[in-house]
């Protein structure tokens, strides 16, 4: 018999793997210890190609070819402690991160339940499809303005009408700001913090009701049978 | 204009000396602190010798280990071929040993051969808390004891410097300088200013916190599985600890070649495994500071030789006081040893920034980056 309970989930969040502040099992703890039911760890890949994704991979600000395997295997044997402690999914995860200095020409897009490493490399819908590929989803990470000082990444959103049918889902908040131009648009959501460091939790989050296992909680992002919830 | 020059000239000749003057105040603080013991925990130790070929002295190394003051440990040799030059001495040991030991042949399987070995050994390995060490360290009949101090949760791998000994030949007597303190010092200065970093002479830790990164054949893609251990503890929140006291390294005959092609190996790893670390490497250099400083003071219309002549003795004193304390004597060889080891430091540094090939114990091996197997 499925049992099917509603509970709190967050879809961006980062380790020490890149350039979080936490190292994964502290994450799994920061979110165990409050109830969560699902998270996904996504720590930045950056691009082999651009001198921007270099210098990223030199000061080691993000997940490399090299790390990706030790990645997954901390996130295996943490996912199965995350289950046993807390009951809570840990879903693996990246966020491919294009970044110019223009940022009409920055995206950031996430891959939900990933299997194999992806480069940052390429047209979106190119990696759209590598993580299609790989049975997982692919969200557009923080489309629009973060209402935050910080890089903007619009080039998504200024091709949205293009990619709208590529994309599993659209964030439509980002940390503690809501998106009402993503709200308003019609497209597929989720709400995520992109937690960085633990003062961040407090940030919009997703609410899901399904079984606690990470087809059923894809399947329902991708069924948009989800909602979004402020966590103070 | 010059005037900016000379500023930045004299910032690049003290920045590094600076950098030793602290190493060396840092090593030695570490090295005169007291060696704390917990005289009631003896948790069981499973020591893994991965060994190949007839190291120097390899029976008193291998024998130190079975001569350990501490109540239960076993010893598992491991070896990648049958009929390895080692074998002899390992079975002569094991016969008179009144330790547990025993002998494990894995053959090499891809990969890091070193891990390859250790990933068979632990399989072998009685107990939870698991000790490698490689088979030209020598070890006080303490060094057991030693390790019951960093059996705690917070730390992942305890590891340590080493104590270059019996160096002979001109390649030994670099290596000597170079172990005793350039390598020491970065040791003790990233364990305690950058949580610290793994040397893989000596790696302790609990068989738990190596398969909550997959076992050890995770690391077996990595060419530097020391680097990566240590790498992966950060990314469980674990620290890594050093013991103050380093272990003995017996070096033997070693020629210039051998040494060269030695760091070659360590420094094209560095390269690909830390890159930004790799960059700046060559700021360390005495010859560079020394070059700096001359010009600096010459722009600054200062008498050259009286200040040059200060500035290299005191860099020179810092380094032969760390070598005598890390090293355990003072040694007269250092006089000619040091200059030559810091003339030679940037011309090496450019041979490891050309090229990604390295050989290890008679395999060629690709580095890609990121420090794994092209």
């Amino acid at each position: 018999m499925r049992h099917q309970t509603s509970f709190l989930a967050d879809f961006h969040v980062h380790s020490t793997f890149s350039d979080g502040k936490v190292p994964m099992p502290e994450v799994i703890d920061l979110y165990g210890k409050r109830g969560f039911g699902a998270i996904a760890i996504t720590d930045h890949i950056a691009e082999d190609d651009s001198f921007v994704g270099k210098a990223a991979v030199v000061l080691g600000q993000v997940l490399t070819r090299a790390t990706f395997p030790l990645y997954m295997e901390i996130l295996k044997t943490e996912a199965a402690r995350a289950w046993e402690q807390y009951q809570m999914v840990v879903i693996p995860g990246f966020e491919l991160s294009k970044n110019s200095i223009s940022n009409h020409r920055s995206a950031h897009v996430l891959g939900l339940g990933i299997t194999d490493y992806v480069s940052a490399d390429g047209d979106p819908v190119d990696l759209v499809k590598q993580i299609h590929a790989q049975g997982a989803l692919a969200i557009a990470a923080h489309p629009v303005h973060t209402r935050k000082n910080e890089k903007q990444t619009y080039h998504l959103w200024d091709r949205r009408r293009e990619l709208a049918n590529h994309f599993d889902a659209w964030e439509v908040a980002s940390g503690p700001f809501i998106f009402d131009e993503v709200k308003k648009s019609k497209l597929p959501v989720i709400a995520s913090s992109d937690l960085h460091r633990p003062q961040q939790m407090r940030s919009w989050k997703t609410v899901l009701h399904c079984e606690r296992k990470q087809e059923a909680i894809l399947s329902a992002i991708k069924r948009q049978e989800l909602g979004t919830w402020f966590y103070s | 204009m010059i005037l900016f020059i000379i500023i930045v000239a004299y910032l690049f000749a003290f920045l590094p000396f600076s950098y030793t003057l602290i190493g060396v105040v840092t090593t030695l603080s570490k090295l005169l602190g007291k060696s704390l013991f917990c005289p009631i925990r003896f948790e069981p130790i499973s020591i893994l010798k991965p060994i190949k070929g007839h190291d120097p002295d390899l029976e008193k190394n291998l024998r130190s280990f079975l001569e350990q003051n501490y109540p239960f440990y076993e010893v598992i040799f491991c070896i990648s071929d049958s009929e390895d030059p080692a074998r002899a001495v390992i079975e002569g040991l094991m016969k008179e040993s009144t330790v547990p030991t025993r002998l494990v042949v894995a053959p090499f399987n891809g990969g890091n051969p070193k891990v390859g070995l250790l990933e068979a050994g632990m399989k072998q390995a009685a107990h939870e808390w698991i000790l490698v060490s490689d088979s030209n360290v020598v070890v006080e009949n303490d060094f057991l004891r030693s390790l019951n101090m960093h059996m705690e949760s917070k730390v992942g791998v305890t590891t340590s410097a080493v104590r270059a000994v019996a160096g002979k030949g001109l390649g030994g007597q670099l290596e000597a300088t170079y172990l005793n303190t350039i390598c020491a010092r970065s040791l003790y200065l990233s364990e305690a200013f950058m949580g610290g970093y793994v040397l893989g002479k000596t790696m302790f830790f609990h068989r738990d916190v190596i398969e909550r990164i997959g076992g050890m054949r995770t690391l077996s893609r990595y060419i530097a599985e020391d680097f990566m251990t240590g790498f992966a503890m950060k990314q469980l929140g674990l620290r890594v600890s050093l013991l103050s006291r380093p272990v003995r390294q017996t070096l033997g005959a070693v020629s210039l070649k051998a040494h060269w092609d030695r760091h070659l190996r360590w420094g094209r790893i560095r390269k690909y495994q830390t890159p930004l670390f790799f960059m700046i490497e060559w700021m360390q250099s005495f010859a560079l500071g020394l070059i700096l400083f001359v010009l600096a003071t010459a722009l600054a219309g200062v008498p050259i030789l009286v200040p040059t002549l200060i500035y290299s003795l005191l860099w020179f004193l810092a380094d032969w006081t760390q070598d005598s304390f890390v090293g355990g004597k003072l040694r007269l060889s250092f006089l000619w040893a040091w200059p030559l080891r810091e003339l030679m430091a940037i011309p090496h540094w450019i041979h490891c920034a050309w090229g990604n090939t390295v050989s290890w114990r008679g395999r060629a091996m690709q580095i890609a980056p990121g420090g794994v197997f092209r």
